[in-house]
Order: C-alpha cells, then structure tokens, then sequence
C-alpha cells in the first residue's frame, strides 16, 4: 500500500485509529473531562473545599444549592473537595508515572542494549521488587518514609519503574537486531546516537500502553495509601482520604463514600480504557514490525 | 585494499556442554581496489557471517582483516567508529534496514550528522543531490519507508551509504528479496555506481546469475570454508571443485539451442556445522570421495594464476 501524505506518520496513524476504537473514545473523553475540571476546579467549585462550618454538617446531596453534593462531618463542601480531588490524584498519578518512566526506560534501554552483567543486576532487582505485592511493598515504604504525598509517590515509584524498565529492555532487545540498528552502528554512530534516535522513538509505543495503565493503577494506589492513612493529610481533599473519613458516617450518609469512590472508580477505569484501546492499536508486536 | 586472513568465528552454545558451532573456519582471500568478489555458498554455510565479521558487526574468534594495512579486528571502538564510513554494509532486507521511524531524508542525512562531513546549510543540498544519484526523485524526501516499495528503500540504503563516501562496500544479498526486474535495476545501479566512484564491493549471494553478473572473482564457500576462489570466468568456465561443479549444475539454466548438460545431483544433507566432518567437509556429499578425504583436510591449491581449489583429487 503506498499513500503519498506527506503528513502521513505512525502518529497521525495512531490518532486516527483511536478515534475508530470506541472504548478508547469513551477511556479518552472521559479521562479530558476530568483533566479538564481538575484544572478548572478553583473556578468550577461552589465553596473553599477546606472551610469548616460546623453549622452545615452532614447536609445531603441536592438539599441546598449552595452545597449540591451535600457536606461532610465537618461541614465541608464534597463537590469542591471532589473536582480539587481531582487535582491531587491527576498530580500524583502523572508525577509518578512520568519520573517512573524516565528512571525504567532508561534503565531498561540501556539494559538491553548493553546486555551483560550490567543488565543481569537491573533485572535481577527489578526481579527482587516484583516478588513483593506492589501495595505491600508501597505501604512499607511510605511508612518507612513518614506520612504525606510526597512518601507515597516516592514509594510508589520505586514500585511502578520495574514494568517501565521490563517492556523497554524487551523492546530493545528485538529492536537491536534489526538492520537499521547494525546499520547505524556500521556508519559509526555512537551507542547514545543509536539509543536516543533509533531505539527510543522505536520502543516509545509499548511504553505509552504502559505508562495508561499504570496511570490507573498509580491512582487507584495512591488513593488506597490515603485511605490508609499513609497519603494525603487533613484536610487536604483527596478521594481516598474522603473515603476513610466517610467510612465512619456509611449508614447515616453514605454519599460521603459512594462519591469519592465512584470519582476513583470513574478516573481509573477512564485510564484502563484508554491504555487497553491504546494496547490494541499500539499493539507492541505490530509496531516493532511495521 | 582488503584483504582477510584466516578468519575464524566460532559460535559456541549450552552451558554444561559446551558446543562449538564453526560458522567460519579460516577463511582468507583478498580484494583488489575497485573489484567485485562474489561470495557464493548454500544457506548456512557461513557467508553472511564473514560479511558481519569484516564490519566487526560481531567479533571474530581469530584471524586479520587487512584494509589499507590497517589491521580492523584490533582497533579500538573509538578508532573502528572514525574508520567505519570508509566500509559499509547493505543488508538483506531494505524495509528493516531503515528506521520506521525516520523520514527518507532523516535516514540519507544521519551519516552526514554523525560524522559532520557536510555542513549544516549545505545538507539538504547534498541530499538532494544523493537522491538523484540513486535513481529517486526529492519528493521522496519527506516520506517514510514503509510508503516506499522494497526497491526504494534499497536505492535509499545506497544513498545513505553513498553519503559516506565509502571504499568498500559489502552488500550481503541485497537483492534476494526483491523481483527479478528491480533486481535488475539495483544491480545496474551498483554497477554504475561502481564504476563512477571505484567502489570495492564483497558480494556475497546464493544467486550465481547475480554473482556472474556481478563479479570479477569468485569465491565458493561450503561448511565455513571456502572450496574454490578464482576469476568468474575460470570458475564459470573450468569449476575444479565437486561442490562448484555441482552447484553450478544445479543453476545452470538452458539457453535456447544449448545442449543440455547432465546434472551432477548431490545426495544427502548438508552436514549441520556442529557435527561437522572429519577432514574433507564435503566428503559426506562428494562423487569423488576416497578414504584420503575422511581423514585428511584438503587446502586451496593454486592451479592456475589465481586459480584456488581445495580438493585432493584435482
């Protein structure tokens, strides 16, 4: 098939795939919108999301306008706590997967492109982190780090850079016996020349699959460290600490649970759709090969 | 010009037992400035390997690659990468020799990047100039190679090889995967090319039509080691050892009003190269074989001017 576009590139490509995927849509839609009301949470919310006012306790949703998702035990606005939720989750999530990416591409890269003792000491550690339950290993971890976001999102990378570090070592390895790779090597190219220009574009696809789902999953971990107790502190809003707080008022106000976990559930399955609609049509194999 | 002596690659596998694969076996022959050799031999037996092992692709086991009486299996990486535009490879697959990635002009000016030879404003120019050279037009430029045929992208490799300005260039099959009328274009334009510029080329191929084509000299390869070495026409004409003259049977093809030849079949299997034979490797497969042949190895014997066979029975 020849098609004469200039324009025409793997990106283009992509994006013009992603929009025939529905479920990929749906998963990108829905993860704008809540970009988007995260970003805007200051001019969207109705209160300030951290102001007491014990006059207002435990008002339910849709009684009073002036709190239409109702208040918490303290009084406080859940729909303002919930869009500036938002902006905690999303800031964890996306400062989490992006230094996990830059630290496990870069020890995956040069992993596989090197071989050798250098990459049987990366494996065998990232082997070593994978033979603890990621939360397990997460909570001793941030507990060993004290309380607060920042704890949670170092433990968090220290556990998330290992699936980085494995989908790119195996994308090398396949990619270094390509042609264009000895080819580039034979016109005399530096090893850094051939890892920044030839391998890293080529390997850029699996690791944006990667990268969607552990957005989820980093998400879904966070909230649970919060909820635990080891994230977000009082009174900041976040959606797992929100859970934990209206745990104690299920009966009497179960929508101080039911809300923040379906604002959870709805950002992380948002992302498991993207990233599985991405994993179809970026699938690793067809990509390498095309 | 090149010349390479005694090169030898063993491959060796499994941990506890150790098995040795002799992919190259003390190969030598040499390459005048200017001057195709074609390397010719079954699939397997080794050739490929010889290809990657001058480009010091991977690293031989022993033996001297000679190029200007430079000894290139003992350079340093840093004085290899300074030496490397001098001798390119073209590869067997012209999609997978670029990168997907890369648009066409990406691909010819990455050379001219990595080792500064043009400067910055004068680049597009001289790609420009390189895309002409091969036989393409600039409006291919921005493309990608998976928008190309398989015989673009292989006027492209050339390109991009051109760009260097290379004295040797070793093209391991470069046209096997493509039809028999591109092929013809690729191999007229490598002949042009060769001509203009005094290209050396190291051909190495499983085709004898191409190679005939193609080549001043011709080496045989069976097993890793190379049976028969000589001029085209000698070995065309007056092939000496069993495995060319059976090989050459077996491609020769009738032209109209030729007599034709009976075949010279050989039987049996090509012995795999970890249980390779005791002395002669061929004699597993050889119409003339004696006991000689089992137990004592057969070196290339010059027979006439530059005129090698290895046999004992010649």
């Amino acid at each position: 098939m020849m098609q004469h576009d200039k324009h025409d590139s793997w990106v283009t490509n992509t994006v013009a795939r992603v929009r025939e995927s529905r479920s990929a849509m749906l998963g990108l839609a829905t993860v704008v919108s809540l970009v988007l009301l995260a970003i805007f949470a200051p001019q969207l919310s109705p209160n300030d999301p951290t102001e007491v006012c014990l006059g207002d306790r435990l008002i339910s949703p849709f009684k009073e306008s002036k709190y239409p998702l109702g208040t918490d035990h303290l009084g406080r606005c859940v729909l303002s706590r919930l869009l500036y939720g938002a902006r905690v989750s999303l800031a964890v999530g996306i400062t989490v997967v992006g230094v996990s990416t830059a630290i496990g591409v870069a020890l995956g890269v040069v992993s596989g492109y090197y071989g050798g003792i250098l990459d049987s000491a990366i494996m065998r550690l990232v082997d070593a982190t994978l033979s603890f339950p990621s939360i397990f290993l997460a909570v001793v971890i941030a507990g060993m780090l004290g309380r607060g976001l920042a704890s949670v999102m170092i433990a968090l990378v220290a556990v998330e850079w290992t699936s980085y570090a494995r989908v790119s070592r195996g994308s090398v390895l396949s990619l270094k016996e390509k042609e264009f790779v000895e080819s580039a090597r034979s016109l005399g190219a530096r090893d850094s020349h051939i890892m920044t220009r030839h391998i890293l574009p080529n390997i850029i696809a699996p690791v944006i699959v990667v990268a969607t789902i552990g957005m989820a999953y980093v998400i879904l971990a966070a909230a649970a460290l919060s909820f635990l107790g080891f994230g977000a502190q009082p009174p900041t809003p976040e959606w797992g600490a929100m859970l934990n707080a209206g745990r104690v008022y299920m009966r009497t106000a179960p929508y101080l649970t039911i809300l923040p976990g379906f604002a959870i559930m709805l950002l992380v399955l948002a992302f498991n759709l993207l990233g599985d609609g991405l994993r179809d049509i970026l699938d690793p194999r067809r990509v390498v090969v095309e | 010009m090149l010349e390479v002596n005694g090169l030898t690659k063993h491959f060796s596998s499994g941990i506890l037992q150790k098995q040795h694969v002799k992919a190259v076996d003390g190969v030598s022959f040499r390459i005048k400035a200017g001057t195709t050799l074609g390397l010719v031999g079954e699939s397997g037996c080794g050739k490929t390997t010889i290809g990657r092992l001058i480009m010091r692709l991977i690293e031989p086991t022993d033996g001297q690659v000679l190029f200007d009486d430079i000894d290139l299996l003992t350079l340093k990486k840093r004085e290899l990468r300074k030496i490397r535009p001098r001798m390119q490879m073209i590869f067997q697959d012209p999609d997978s020799s670029l990168d997907p990635r890369m648009t066409i002009g990406t691909s010819i000016a990455e050379p001219l990047k990595v080792h500064g030879i043009v400067p910055k404003h004068e680049r597009s120019q001289k790609i420009r100039e390189l895309i002409k050279t091969v036989g393409l037009s600039p409006e291919h430029v921005n493309r990608y190679p998976y928008q190309l045929s398989g015989g673009q992208n292989q006027r492209v490799v050339l390109a991009r090889i051109l760009a260097m300005n290379p004295d040797i260039i070793i093209a391991d099959e470069p046209t096997s995967s493509l039809d028999v009328s591109v092929q013809a274009q690729i191999l007229n334009l490598m002949k042009d090319l060769q001509k203009k510029f005094n290209h050396t080329y190291l051909f190495i191929t499983h085709d004898l039509d191409v190679v005939r084509i193609m080549a001043d000299r011709i080496a045989v390869m069976y097993l890793g080691k190379l049976v028969e070495i000589g001029e085209t026409h000698d070995v065309f004409g007056y092939a000496k050892h069993p495995y060319t003259q059976a090989l050459l049977s077996a491609a020769t093809r009738m032209k109209p009003g030729a007599e034709r030849k009976k075949q010279t079949l050989l039987k049996g299997e090509t012995p795999g190269p970890i249980d390779m034979p005791s002395g002669c490797r061929f004699h597993t497969r050889c119409p003339r074989k004696k006991n000689r042949c089992m137990i004592e190895e057969p070196e290339l014997v010059e027979i006439k001017g530059g005129h090698h066979v290895a046999c004992h029975f010649i």
